[in-house]
């Protein structure tokens, strides 16, 4: 599987972590050069530098061959123009967006982003933990 | 009218300040305390600190009963998920959204988050026609960017004089509206002939203009 994920944040370095372990195609975004030394140096990533909101930096990806495309900025919103950038422009199958605002992933979730959030998800097993 | 301003920097605080004066009720959101402060010193309450594109925030500003949202902030995919929100969440009529990176133009027109409109674009645009073609001129184009009024000046010498209107071969898209011959207008009818120095004015699709150019400025 070609997965392209933007944001190289601890969450995106994770997953990319993750997926080259399992051993796919991994592509980084992000526009700060110094993230990409998050990622683990064993395993070979092709990166990218430059914002996700941009046709021409997702083109140069080549996000209309992913398979996948995980949109993990620390932002919210960018993720989600991102995420339905990858779906409606670069026809991608398989999207997720990270929407850390409980509020905000209920609404765009319904109106058919496919996310994430990593909020609700923490309170959920800081929950669990409690009643345990 | 009820009109929230999302973006209390340069352009939203005269934009702020423009739709108070033609009489709307405004309320501008910032996130930045030190600029709502400064808001605040010229527009009283109707400032709200907060994060404009938080859906409690909008919530607050009370986007349900809002007739138009304008989103200005320095951030494209603020300005997006604003005017998204506001038009699916809260069933906003009318949202405008500041365009900062050209090369978003494609993507918000694609997702229609209502009028996308970019300072950079408009200003560009108007330099090329300027340059492009003093003999014709945009004098109007409408937002949607689907149709323009457009006034075409014949040369004096002109080759098409004494052509009729309906030998001229004009692109689909475009429509005569009226010939300005030394000061009277004329009906543009199949059977009217032009003559050098007629102006024309037309309704063009965009797109039409070089072909226009080639077709009555050759």
């Amino acid at each position: 599987m070609f997965v392209v994920i933007v944001g190289c944040g601890r969450l995106g370095a994770a997953l990319a972590e993750q997926l080259g372990k399992e051993g796919h195609r991994v592509t980084v975004i992000d526009d700060d050069p110094g993230s990409f030394l998050r990622l683990p140096p064993d395993l070979a990533f092709e990166q990218v530098i430059g914002t996700g909101i941009d046709v021409d930096v997702l083109t140069r990806a080549k996000a209309s061959a992913a398979d996948a495309l995980l949109a993990v900025t620390d932002s919210d919103n960018a993720n989600i123009l991102i995420a339905e950038m990858a779906e409606k422009m670069f026809h991608i199958s398989q999207v997720v967006a990270r929407i850390a605002d409980p509020a905000k992933e209920e609404i765009f979730r319904r109106s058919g982003v496919p996310s994430v959030c990593p909020t609700a998800l923490a309170a959920g097993q800081v929950l669990a933990k409690l009643r345990n | 009218m009820y009109a929230i301003v999302v973006g209390g920097g340069k352009v939203g605080y005269f934009l702020t300040q423009t739709l108070q004066n033609r009489g709307f009720e405004v309320t501008v959101v910032e996130n930045n305390p030190n600029k709502c402060h400064k808001l605040e010193d010229s527009f009283g309450g109707q400032v709200l600190l907060g994060d404009g594109s938080s859906p409690q925030v909008l919530e607050r500003a009370g986007c349900s009963r809002a007739d138009i949202v304008v989103a200005v902030t320095g951030r494209d995919e603020d300005n997006f998920v604003v005017c998204q929100m506001a038009k699916e969440h809260f069933g906003v009529g009318r949202t405008i959204a500041r365009l900062n990176n050209p090369r978003n133009e494609r993507v918000f027109r694609e997702f229609q988050v209502g009028h996308a409109i970019s300072s950079t674009i408009v200003i560009a645009g108007m330099i090329e026609s300027e340059v492009a073609s003093e003999r014709i001129t945009e004098l109007l184009k409408f937002p949607s960017g689907e149709v323009a009024v457009t006034e075409i000046d014949l040369p004096r010498n002109s080759a098409l004089t004494g052509k009729t209107i309906s030998e001229l071969e004009l692109p689909v898209g475009t429509l005569l509206i009226s010939i300005v011959r030394e000061g009277d207008i004329i009906l543009p009818r199949g059977d009217v002939a032009l003559a050098g120095g007629d102006r024309l004015i037309a309704l063009t699709a965009p797109g039409d203009e070089a072909r226009l150019k080639e077709l009555l400025l050759r």
